[in-house]
């Protein structure tokens, strides 16, 4: 007897929903220029969650099912599961229905086999990271595909395939008596054998410029630029305030009609969450729970205008479901290379982990490596750390121009702040 | 608990498929794992009751024969061996490009061991739904205490874990269990919202559940303190750590730094420093799942060797590192049980499992009281490692400043310490005759592979920067 037919089976189950992930990988590991371990994996995550309609309430309770279940088991873990879920009084709400769908993510993944393309990619980092005093000492390759479908008993069955190449490489410069090194992960969907040359070219680069970094004599007092991978961090705990489930559970500190930006010297952020982005690894076509993606603008001009989120929490707040949207959109601003040309400016490169915290209204952190620029004149500095007030620094952003991808974050390539202690 | 059935009834099929590849590798071993996470969750306003990330059953095959390791995980381990064999062989080849540029290890030696190990456990005493009314009923006990509270969380996660490992020489298998309670909250008063967290752990449920109620009145009370925080005021300062930050800086500072796969690749300074003085002499500090009973205790690693119980620094001096099968071996060193997975579909990494700074002889109050102005520190939030450059951040939820000598009601929130990490450890000028490991953490890889770990200490005083 199937899954499905098990859980027919149990009358007192009002609804059931099953998410299943199947996954096969390709993974190299190299050490220095050596293939140190080689991996590959075959294997199906299926997730069960029941639900029992009683008096107003819909509980839910889930479980995982393994290949080590047998058919009493899982009869088992399906009773069990109701026992729970009649115990559970969460308001009552609607799975979201009658909706089949398939789809395959667009990639040039499929014009090779996964052995061909993890050896391709070692293949390109090798071939832009070999200096006479640099390389990448550590790096590893991951190529997956999965196969997601999510089935539940109000007629939803969707399903789509999707690929993912994951590289972790660890830049490393040598001196003397000593080497530096810089942290680089990159995530993408589809091959861009030039973008990869360059991303793993400019970071060794970067971490060339750690070798030479030196800690500054004199307290600094400048503004500070972010790249993207920051911004995105950055208006992403905004963002979070916004999803209908931190709203319902009253986590949220910004509400929609909020302004987060104040006074009229910075760019006010027009930030949107969306279901794909070409080359996001986070792009897909339905959430969790099956419910299809629609693209939302949740800060318009420094104001919180939208929130998004899930079926179940948007039923809660008698709101739109949007699904749950993991790809962020932000639009360009004024700021251009010219601008930065007239004063000086910190430009961060890499953190230690930027900490940004609304509740405490606080961002900083360690810099590890940082760029001080001074019209024409540029230093590599380390060994310093910024902080400063959320609402403050916020009031004094620009955003650059031009946009890029990264990660799952489409917006400026970097964003000016000011206010910032250094130290 | 005792040991999975599931496992017990795949033991023939493992000894075929490592008997079916050793014809082609002089190392093949299995590790199959059954490990079941349970997690009840009631907030104010919504309950959750399912399996936790933990929750995982598969089997991982890893072969050497002198060259580059191998591996391939299945959650599947069924029908015919042989047909099994072939797979893997087939799925692990390597382009013709690659196959020059495989390391040379030395044949991995191994003695004969058959063993079974298990930890005494009361999981099989509670059921779902006594966990859910358990949670239910505290969450109403954490109301009464305050109104202020906009969010609560009583949240209970088990760990209930069977593991179980094959090779030519090898037979092991172990049954543990270990569980987490917490109590979150999200505070409102003076216009300010703050959130906070207590939590209590053990290998046994009744620990937990006595100890968690009894957090309740220590979480309000922090909340509200922590209403009144301000910003601290950027600087360097004495501080006093509290056991959790102790942990933290050990993790960080030295737990990451001498995981010895950074050795294999050069990532890790700490490599040309063993047999040097890298702390303050007074700083004693260890990792080893056999070191202490927590979180990430066990009896045998992810490769099938037997816990350890490292030395890392010893009266300063930096001592020895934590190793894999994998890094042990290019080494040539002997693994110290250090070999962990996220789950058996990832690939094994040296890592910590218990990390602690042992305790010293000083009293906490002459420690408070020896400081003119500073802060004490408590309770981790994150932290992160740069094992080759010595940098350190530890974020802190918050630190209680300490005027001449004595704690006052001033609160900072967030706290972040950072700096370079021999200047830290060379600081500390005191530590505590008291001793806490915490059982509540997880730790990754740079950013990703995570596994529980626990940390702590005692107290200790040392000089950092603070923003």
């Amino acid at each position: 007897m199937n899954l499905i037919e098990l859980l027919k089976e149990n009358t007192s189950v009002s609804d059931y929903k099953i998410v299943e992930d199947h996954k096969v990988s390709y993974e190299l590991f190299f050490v220095k220029n050596n293939l140190e371990t080689v991996r590959s994996t075959n294997v199906t995550k299926t997730l069960v969650t029941v639900y029992v309609d009683h008096a107003n309430f819909k509980g839910d309770a889930g479980f995982t099912v393994s290949a080590s279940i047998t058919e009493d088991e899982l009869r088992n873990k399906i009773k069990e599961a109701v026992l729970t879920a009649s115990k559970i009084d969460n308001e009552y709400y609607q799975l979201p229905q009658n909706e089949k769908f398939f789809e395959e993510q667009k990639t040039n993944f499929k014009d090779y086999s996964m052995k061909e393309l993890a050896s391709k990619i070692e293949g390109i980092v090798r071939n832009n990271s070999t200096f006479k005093d640099g390389g990448i000492n550590a790096l590893e390759v991951f190529i997956n595909k999965h196969e997601v479908s999510v089935k539940n008993s109000c007629g939803i069955d969707k399903q789509e395939k999707t690929y993912d190449v994951m590289i972790e490489a660890i830049p490393t410069w040598n001196l003397k008596d000593e080497s530096v090194e810089l942290y680089q992960q990159i995530h993408f969907n589809s091959l861009d054998e030039a973008s990869l040359a360059k991303q793993i070219n400019d970071k060794m680069l970067e971490v060339e410029a750690r070798s030479k970094a030196i800690k500054p004599t004199e307290k600094l007092s400048c503004p500070v630029l972010f790249r993207a991978s920051e911004l995105g961090h950055i208006f992403s705990r905004y963002v979070y305030n916004l999803n209908y489930a931190s709203i319902y559970n009253k986590q949220s500190i910004v509400k929609v009609g909020d302004s987060i930006q104040q006074g009229n010297d910075c760019d006010k952020v027009t930030i949107s969450m969306v279901g794909s982005i070409e080359g996001a690894v986070a792009s897909a076509f339905f959430d969790g729970d099956g419910c299809a993606l629609k693209d939302v603008t949740l800060f318009e001009n420094g104001k919180a205008i939208n929130a998004y989120g899930s079926s179940r929490f948007a039923q809660y707040l008698k709101a739109e479901p949007t699904g749950n949207l993991s790809c962020m959109k932000v639009l360009a601003g004024s700021l251009d290379d010219a601008n930065l040309k007239n004063e000086q400016i910190l430009e961060i490169v890499s953190m230690s982990g930027l900490q940004v915290d609304l509740y405490s209204d606080y961002i900083g952190g360690e810099i590890r490596l940082a760029y001080l620029k001074d019209g024409d004149k540029i230093t590599p500095v380390t060994g310093i750390s910024i902080s400063g007030k959320l609402s403050e620094v916020i009031n004094s952003l620009k955003l650059s121009n031009k946009c890029a991808l990264c990660e799952n974050y489409f917006g400026p390539t970097f964003g000016k702040m000011d206010h910032f202690e250094i130290l | 608990m005792s040991f999975s059935k599931y496992l017990n009834s795949k033991r023939d099929l493992c000894k075929e498929l490592v008997s079916l590849l050793s014809k082609h590798f002089s190392y093949v071993s299995i590790l199959g794992t059954d490990v079941k996470g349970l997690s009840v969750m009631v907030t104010t306003r919504t309950t959750q009751v399912g399996d936790t990330r933990d929750q995982e059953s598969g089997f991982v095959v890893k072969m050497n024969d002198g060259k580059s390791f191998f591996e391939y995980a299945t959650d599947k381990l069924e029908g015919s061996m042989e047909a099994l064999a072939q797979t893997i062989l087939d799925s692990v080849k390597v382009e013709k490009s690659l196959i020059k540029r495989e390391i040379n290890v030395k044949k991995i030696e191994e003695e004969s061991l058959v063993k079974s190990f298990e930890r005494q456990s009361d999981l099989d005493s509670y059921s779902t739904e006594a966990l859910l009314d358990f949670c239910q009923k505290t969450i109403e006990q954490l109301k009464k205490n305050s109104n202020h509270y906009l969010n609560c969380n009583v949240s209970i996660q088990t760990q209930d874990i069977s593991k179980m490992f094959i090779s030519s020489k090898k037979e092991l298998d172990q049954a543990y269990t270990w569980v987490n309670g917490y109590l979150m909250a999200v505070y409102k008063n003076n216009d300010k919202v703050v959130s906070s967290r207590e939590g209590a752990n053990s290998f046994l449920m009744s620990e937990v559940l006595e100890k968690l109620p009894t957090r309740i009145e220590a979480l309000t009370k922090k909340c509200e303190c922590l209403t009144k925080a301000t910003p601290i005021t950027p600087g360097f300062y004495d501080v006093i750590t509290d056991p959790t930050i102790t942990g933290l800086i050990a993790h960080e500072a030295f737990g990451h730094g001498v995981e010895m796969d950074q050795f294999v690749k050069d990532r890790a300074l700490a490599k040309k420093y063993v047999g040097d003085y890298v702390a303050s002499p007074i700083c004693n500090m260890k990792d080893g799942a056999n070191s202490t009973l927590s979180v990430a205790s066990y009896f045998f690693d992810d490769d099938g060797v037997l816990a350890g119980d490292t030395q890392i620094i010893k009266n300063g001096i930096l001592v020895s590192g934590i190793s894999d099968l994998a890094s042990a071996s290019q080494l040539e060193t002997i693994p110290t049980g250090n070999g962990r997975r996220e789950n058996f579909s990832h690939k094994a990494y040296s890592r910590m499992t218990n990390t602690f700074f042992e305790k010293g002889t000083d009293k906490l109050e002459d420690m408070i009281s020896s400081i003119k102005h500073g802060y004490m520190l408590f309770e981790t939030n994150n932290g992160m490692e740069d094992p080759k450059n010595w940098a350190i951040q530890c974020v802190c939820e918050y630190g209680i400043e300490i005027i001449d000598g004595k704690l006052t009601d001033h609160y900072v929130s967030p706290v972040v310490m950072s700096g370079y990490v021999p200047d830290l450890l060379k600081s500390i000028s005191m530590i505590s005759d008291d001793f806490n490991v915490e059982g509540s953490g997880s730790c990754g890889k740079g950013y990703k592979e995570w596994v529980r770990v626990s940390d702590g200490g005692p107290a200790l005083k040392a000089k950092v920067k603070l923003a």
